[in-house]
């Protein structure tokens, strides 16, 4: 269960944790926008050296990143070799039906993999030095507009933060739940895919049961504590915008430039 | 059935980032037929060292043998299984592993793991519902629609279905109220005594230690403190008081009235009855 890196957040105080998380998670989207423009070489160079620059920038030690590549690899390099025996281009180097190893295949290749790569370890930075909390609350501001097409925001944003906050608590249960299975002689992982499809009934069902008699406890103390819907809210967190943040803003316009100049 | 660690260390991974060998240089011996109690603060590996017995924990070092089966950082799924088989655990909270769509399929759940036959199935759990008190009208009923006391009866009803000779209990009337409480643990202790098997039970109560235990193992910090007999536990204030375990009721009476009186008790009570005995003996009532 401890495989799972994305969404996990590791405390610390660098110049990326002390951004505004609703700078954060905008850079970031817009990053993953960018990272589709990325047509020349030397376009894939700067944005690659810029995304370990920002993740030497968390100081969280990059053993951690190469782990949250690890459970999507095979999807990755699947795309990969996909693009690659796919794309014609340039000098051939290998050519079977429709499969082809060209020049430009193997670069159009490399830029999937760079593109995977770069969105996982950008995504990573985002949930790493930011507390989900704070995510959420940048979730809600961003999402605010909505309310004037009667979205209920307000709910929506405290769902999601309930959900986040119960995330750890789910996998240290799931694992009990294993654990106390595998006690009683589960054996996980063994068989055809039917068994081991199978073999999650054990484990999936005492957490649903678990968790629906949860909601039904926190629906009643939300209740208790005077949760109203549709009501308007003060916050007892505020985002502070700073000056780092515009500094960011600055960088995101310089990086839409540099890409536009290689595009035109 | 034995259990032995021998000079164990054992990671425990919490979290992304690895904690090193939170179980330091574990050395032990449970003897076959003892009722030992694991005791100390919250965070010493009490639970982890019950998970070292199943193999649900690897050692990283060292070497746990339970009967003769000996685990050492790499164990085969045979010998797995073989010990998982002759090993029942019951976790804290066990009604959380209830799954099934009736109680008679979640306690068939382990004996078909355990390759039983269904006949064979069918007489065990008729034993394990006399055992445990469960009615026979219940089989039929999903586990979700019983009472908290009662899933916590299926549940440990579901662990002894499997026939192990050794039981290792992790707080296993943790949030049950004082009758079902006394219920679920005397029923244990009966089962232990019945059936001679060898019983490991972490607990928070000393009084669960005083009257139910042989010998407790205290640990602090992923070390084993001390490993004595109960008496002679209780006996050690100073011990006592270095991990912070506090005495059982009895024993903690008998400190009061000392203390108003003045006067000290030839010996140190662990039970009311013993405490009683031992005032009607001194004449002090």
């Amino acid at each position: 269960m401890n495989r799972l890196i994305i969404g996990r957040y590791f405390p610390g105080n660098s110049l990326i944790h002390q951004l505004d998380p609703r700078f954060k998670l905008i850079f970031v989207l817009y990053f993953i926008g960018l990272l589709f423009f990325l047509d020349h070489f030397f376009l894939q160079v700067i944005f690659f050296i810029l995304t370990l620059v920002i993740m030497m920038m968390t100081r969280v030690s990059l053993s951690i990143y190469i782990r949250g590549v690890r459970p999507l690899i095979w999807l990755i390099l699947f795309a990969t070799v996909l693009r690659i025996i796919t794309t014609r281009g340039g000098v051939v180097y290998f050519d079977v039906g429709f499969l082809t190893v060209s020049h430009f295949g193997l670069l159009s290749g490399l830029y999937t993999f760079l593109r995977f790569i770069e969105m996982i370890f950008i995504s990573t930075v985002l949930t790493l030095t930011t507390k989900p909390i704070d995510l959420t609350d940048a979730i809600y501001f961003l999402l605010k507009p909505l309310r004037y097409l009667y979205v209920p925001v307000e709910e929506l944003s405290l769902m999601l933060s309930i959900a986040l906050r119960f995330i750890p608590n789910l996998l240290d249960e799931t694992e009990k739940v294993m654990n106390a299975q595998r006690a009683r002689g589960m054996v996980f992982g063994e068989g055809n895919l039917l068994e081991q499809m199978r073999a999650l009934t054990p484990l999936v069902l005492p957490l649903f049961a678990h968790s629906l008699k949860r909601a039904e406890d926190m629906a009643d103390v939300l209740e208790v504590k005077g949760y109203k819907s549709g009501e308007k809210r003060t916050h007892y967190r505020a985002l502070i915008w700073g000056f780092k943040d515009t500094l960011g803003v600055v960088l995101m316009l310089v990086l839409m430039l540099v890409v536009i100049s290689f595009n035109i | 059935m034995n259990i032995t660690f021998n000079r164990v260390s054992a990671n425990y991974q919490l979290g992304p980032i690895k904690q090193e060998n939170i179980l330091r240089d574990l050395t032990a011996e449970v003897l076959p037929g003892s009722f030992t109690a694991v005791i100390g603060p919250t965070g010493a590996g009490k639970s982890s060292l019950l998970k070292l017995i199943n193999g649900l924990l690897l050692p990283s070092v060292g070497e746990v043998s339970v009967g003769e089966v000996v685990f050492t950082a790499k164990a085969s799924k045979e010998a797995l299984k073989q010990v998982r088989k002759r090993v029942g655990m019951a976790f804290q909270f066990p009604e959380h592993q209830l799954f099934a769509d009736t109680v008679y399929e979640d306690l068939a759940f382990g004996p078909r793991n355990f390759n039983m036959s269904e006949k064979e199935i069918e007489t065990t759990i008729k034993e394990v519902c006399q055992l445990t008190g469960i009615d026979r009208s219940l089989l039929e009923r999903s586990p979700f629609s019983l009472s908290g006391g009662q899933q916590r009866r299926v549940a440990i009803a579901g662990i002894l279905a499997t026939k192990p000779d050794i039981l290792v209990l992790d707080e296993p009337a943790a949030g049950l109220d004082p009758e079902a409480k006394k219920q679920i643990l005397d029923m244990l202790y009966d089962l232990h005594t019945a059936e001679k098997l060898t019983t490991l039970m972490v607990t928070h109560d000393m009084d669960d230690v005083a009257y139910y235990a042989d010998d407790a193992i205290v640990m602090a910090e992923g070390q084993i403190k001390a490993h004595q007999d109960v008496r002679t536990l209780f006996a050690n204030q100073d011990l006592l008081d270095q991990y912070q375990l506090d005495v059982p009721t009895a024993l903690s009476l008998q400190q009061q009235l000392e203390a108003a009186k003045g006067q000290r008790l030839k010996n140190r009570a662990l039970t009311l009855t013993e405490l009683a005995n031992g005032l009607i003996e001194e004449g002090w009532v």
